[in-house]
Parts: structure tokens; C-alpha cells; sequence
């Protein structure tokens, strides 16, 4: 009877057919859990559903997984029923990982000098970095923006010396929360400040969860103001309601920017546009043949998804990634090739700016997008658009 | 906002750079503007103020730069030059607007001169000002006019 239920307790198997149909591994970037989870949860509903079974492991995990000899990952994991629950799972044996997921070039993760052989990274949607403080309508930190210059001495040099009071108040640098060197959030932002990421002072949490938690417990504990941290939009965005973004002032800059136009709205302008500097696009990395192609079809599926490579039948992508966080890259207006590295402009060839910022605004199309309909998605002019957006994309009119 | 809207949101960014700074800040020091973005090394000089466009070419010993609409110079030196940040030009006078509510800009909240470059202002006192004004890095002080490397 004991063992029964004990059994009855026992976590569910990841390996399930049942439960888990047509299972594609996914390991590394804790940052973009949410993303991957409202993904997850459409990929469910195709006609062949997928599971993703994705392990939150850091950035520079995801990359080795691929890079390295290991390329197995076991213990626990997570997957998402089509309604967005998630479980967890007990992995019954080392399952080979298909996709490494990374918020930063490979390069960028030590020891990693180039992809070897067979391997590809194929760029995903715009994940930006942001220092974080305690937010909400109660235990809120009144910090409104950092330089490069403060964060350099907050994180590179934490109380001893730093001297960016009120947060290095604290001896042991208590209330700055940071990541391990394997976070990507950690790596980006360490590129992006020039403090190297094993020299980072500050409380290291295991994901970008624990460090809101470690946040949100400060600022309960009258440390609000004393309390900063580092954090991903893909977080950021849904707890708006105990943390809050700095606006970021960069090398350089005589100004300071929120990702966002304002603390309030969700339209990543300022990463689009490319006034605010720390983002990077999501780098899946998998095994490929000869020519490129994914050699896992159902990995490729995924890919194609996430990246948007695919217009999805089922799911309305770029709407999940702006609730999600993330910026398609339809939506960008610059681009870079390297980490935190110099910016282009970019026109993308399907251009998304009106839908991704309509759903920013929560449905509301921005001044001067116009719905339309007719040869929406074809590449054809509309007849429902007029001007120089001629084109109708995502049933809203582009230039092109 | 549309592309359109953007790229001329973009140009008139270069035209008012151009006449109330005449030709906005860069803090590169061997920009070439070229017309298309060229990939060499990590250090790109800053683009054509403003252009928005297709780019500067490879800087040479670029020693950093401005962000601005549209783009970004290089960061760090060599002798390689990079790839040049496009449509760069500093701030620009659009984002000083405080209506405008895209960039921060507070008086530092500090007396003491010279951490005032930290620049991390409160909400509750947050009162436009000219970030430019701020000291980079004052040459007397802790730092003597740099930061200190990281032990």
C-alpha cells in the first residue's frame, strides 16, 4: 500500500507517450521559460502535436549541450499541456537535447571559440536584458536609471569601492542580485557594461525566478531602494507588478532609455529603434546535415516556430511573443551581428511593426496603422492599403 | 508607427541634428561614412549623423561611440576598424523633449561631484536635465578621469 502511494506521488515521466506525443528536447536559457512556455502550449494544438520538453540549465548550458561531448540532459524537466499548464517531469533516462537555447552568441559562453561541424544557430526572436528593481504599488524601489558607468561599478566592484550608494550599501552586497557566469542574461549584460562575467559581486540566484523572488523578498524587508538585479523582458514583463525596469544609459549616451517607450507600455520601441542597447536575438542551436538543414524534422518544426520562419496556421506568434516579452524580428528596425555589437538598420522583408505594436497596446492598432485584408500575407499590394504601405501584412498595412 | 513613419521620424532626427547641433556628437574618432555597412573588426566608428540609412563604412581605431536613432558606434580600440554604426548620431534633440518621454534625463541626485556621472536619479526627483552636462569621468576625484579596473 506504501508503495502505492508513493508511486501515486512519484513525479509523471517525461517519456510518456501518451502525455508526451512526439517530444522535442529543449534545454538551456532559463529567461525565456515564459516564451518557450506559450509556444509549448501551441505546438500542442497542431493536427501532430509536439511536446516540448524543455530544462532550464543557463544560456552557456544550452550552448555546451551542443558544442561539447555531453549532449544529454537528465533528472527533472518541464512540459505544457495546449491549455499552458505546466508539469514536471522525471526524465527516465539521459535524452539527447535537439535544440540548445541561448540568449547569447556562442562565442560568447567561455571556452566556446566557434560552432564545431554539424552544428547551426539559427536566430530566434529579440530578447533584451534589463536591471531590475523592486516595483509595484508598494515596497518600490524610487530608482529610475542607471549609466554604464554605475552599473560598471556597482556590479564590477559591489561595496568596496563601488560607491554607487544606496546599492552597495550593504557589506556583503546582499540586495544586489546576480546570475551565475553560465546565464545569458548575466553574459549579456556583462558584454554590455565591460565587467567580466566571473568578476560579477552580488548574490548569485540559479534563474531569473529565484532572483525575482530574492528581489521581491528585499523590498518586503525595507530594502526596496538598496535592491537591484538583472532580469529579461520575458520576466520583466509578467511581474510588472513587483519589478520594474531601470532606464539604461549606455556608453556614450547622454540619455538614459526604457526598453519601452515608457514604464508602461510593452512596444520595446526603444529596442527596435536601437536607443536601448542590451538585447540580442534567441539562438537555437541544433545538429544539421550537410546543407544547413535541421537533421531532426520535428526540431526543425519547432524551430521554424519560434524563429517565425513559418507563418503558424494555429497560432498567432507574434502576439505571444509580445505578450511574451520578445520581439519578432519583423518588428525591428536595426540589427547586429555580434554581441552588444555595433547596430544596423534593418528593413525586414515581411515587415510585422503595426501587428507587433498593436498587440503591444493590447489590440489597439498605434496612428497610422490601417487594418486590412485583401492579399493580406501574400506579398501582393492591397487594395485595402493606400500610400506607400502598400503591402498587407499580418493584415495590417506595411511599406513592405 | 510604420516603417514610414519611422524612417521619417529618422530624417527629421538628421535635419534638426543638423541645426541645433550642428551635426550631432559622435565620440568616435575615425568615423568614415560610406554607404553601406561594412563587417570588419570589433571597433566601428559612428555612422553619418542621423542617416538612418545604410551605414557608415569601417571605422578605423574606433574608440567608441554614441547611441542614437537607429544605431550605434563600435566600442573598445584597435587598429582593425569594424563595422560602422548606422543612422548614429547622440541623443538627438527628440529625445530631450520631455513630452516625448522616450529618455531619462535627471539631475543627479548627488552633491558630490564626482560620482555625478552615475547618474542614477530617483522618480520622485526626477527633473529634466541635459545629461550631456555631466562630467564623464572627472579627471580629480576617486577615479582620475577613468574607471577603476575591476580586481
Amino acid at each position: 500500500m506504501l508503495s502505492m502511494a508513493l508511486a501515486g506521488q512519484a513525479k509523471a515521466q517525461c517519456e510518456d507517450d501518451t502525455a508526451n506525443p512526439n517530444r522535442v528536447y529543449v534545454a538551456g536559457s532559463s529567461a525565456v521559460k515564459p516564451f518557450v512556455a506559450l509556444v509549448a502550449a501551441e505546438l500542442r494544438t497542431l493536427p501532430t502535436p509536439i511536446t516540448l520538453v524543455y530544462q532550464g540549465a543557463g544560456s552557456c548550458t544550452g550552448v555546451n549541450l551542443l558544442v561539447t561531448s555531453t549532449h544529454t540532459i537528465s533528472g527533472t524537466a518541464s512540459v505544457w499541456s495546449s491549455a499552458g499548464a505546466e508539469t514536471s517531469c522525471t526524465l527516465n533516462a539521459a535524452e539527447t537535447v535537439n535544440i540548445g537555447l541561448s540568449d547569447v552568441y556562442a562565442t560568447t559562453c567561455p571556452g566556446v571559440t566557434a560552432l564545431p561541424s554539424g552544428v547551426a544557430d539559427f536566430e530566434g526572436p529579440i530578447q533584451t536584458m534589463v536591471f531590475a528593481v523592486p516595483g509595484g504599488t508598494t515596497n518600490a524601489s524610487n530608482r529610475t536609471s542607471i549609466s554604464y558607468e554605475a552599473a560598471y561599478l556597482t556590479f564590477g566592484l559591489g561595496h568596496n569601492g563601488g560607491m554607487v550608494a544606496p546599492w552597495t550599501d550593504d557589506a556583503n552586497d546582499l540586495y544586489m542580485q546576480v546570475r551565475n557566469s553560465s546565464s545569458g542574461t548575466l553574459q549579456m549584460i556583462a558584454t554590455a557594461i565591460d565587467v567580466p562575467a566571473a568578476k560579477w559581486k552580488g548574490q548569485v540566484n540559479a534563474n531569473g525566478g529565484a532572483l525575482l523572488t530574492a528581489l521581491k523578498a528585499a523590498a518586503a524587508a525595507s530594502h526596496a531602494d538598496a535592491s537591484i538585479g538583472i532580469l529579461s523582458t520575458d520576466v520583466m514583463d509578467a511581474n510588472r507588478d513587483s519589478v520594474k525596469a531601470l532606464a539604461y544609459q549606455h556608453k556614450g549616451q547622454d540619455c538614459a532609455y526604457w526598453p519601452d517607450s515608457t514604464p508602461q507600455e510593452r512596444d520595446k520601441a526603444n529596442v527596435r529603434d536601437g536607443h536601448y542597447m542590451i538585447w540580442g536575438p534567441l539562438h537555437m542551436l541544433t545538429n544539421v546535415d550537410g546543407s544547413g538543414v535541421p537533421t531532426d524534422a520535428s526540431a526543425q518544426k519547432v524551430i521554424d516556430y519560434l524563429s517565425g520562419a513559418v507563418i503558424p496556421t494555429t497560432i498567432d506568434l507574434i502576439a505571444v511573443e509580445s505578450k511574451g516579452g520578445v520581439v519578432p524580428k519583423c518588428a525591428m528596425a536595426v540589427k547586429r551581428t555580434s554581441e552588444v555589437g555595433p547596430l544596423m538598420s534593418y528593413q525586414p522583408p515581411k515587415s510585422c511593426v503595426c501587428k507587433f505594436e498593436t498587440e503591444a497596446a493590447g489590440g489597439v492598432p498605434p496612428t497610422g496603422c490601417h487594418f486590412c485584408n485583401n492579399n493580406n500575407n501574400t506579398g501582393n499590394n492591397s487594395s485595402d492599403c493606400t500610400g506607400s504601405a502598400k503591402k498587407c501584412n499580418f493584415h495590417y498595412c506595411e511599406v513592405q | 508607427m510604420t516603417n514610414n513613419s519611422f524612417w521619417s521620424k529618422l530624417a527629421v532626427a538628421a535635419v534638426l541634428c543638423g541645426l541645433f547641433f550642428g551635426g550631432c556628437k559622435s565620440s568616435s574618432n575615425n568615423p568614415t561614412p560610406g554607404t553601406d555597412g561594412g563587417v570588419a573588426g570589433d571597433n566601428g566608428g559612428a555612422g553619418k549623423s542621423g542617416s538612418g540609412g545604410s551605414g557608415g563604412g569601417a571605422g578605423k581605431a574606433g574608440t567608441g561611440g554614441g547611441a542614437g536613432t537607429g544605431g550605434t558606434a563600435g566600442d573598445g580600440t584597435g587598429d582593425d576598424g569594424g563595422t560602422a554604426g548606422v543612422g548614429t548620431h547622440d541623443a538627438g534633440p527628440m529625445c530631450k523633449d520631455p513630452a516625448h518621454n522616450d529618455c531619462v534625463t535627471c539631475d543627479p541626485t548627488t552633491t558630490d561631484t564626482s560620482t555625478e556621472f552615475l547618474n542614477h536619479c530617483t522618480g520622485a526627483t526626477c527633473n529634466p536635465f541635459d545629461n550631456s552636462k555631466l562630467t564623464a569621468i572627472p579627471k580629480t576625484g576617486p577615479f582620475k578621469g577613468k574607471l577603476p579596473a575591476i580586481p
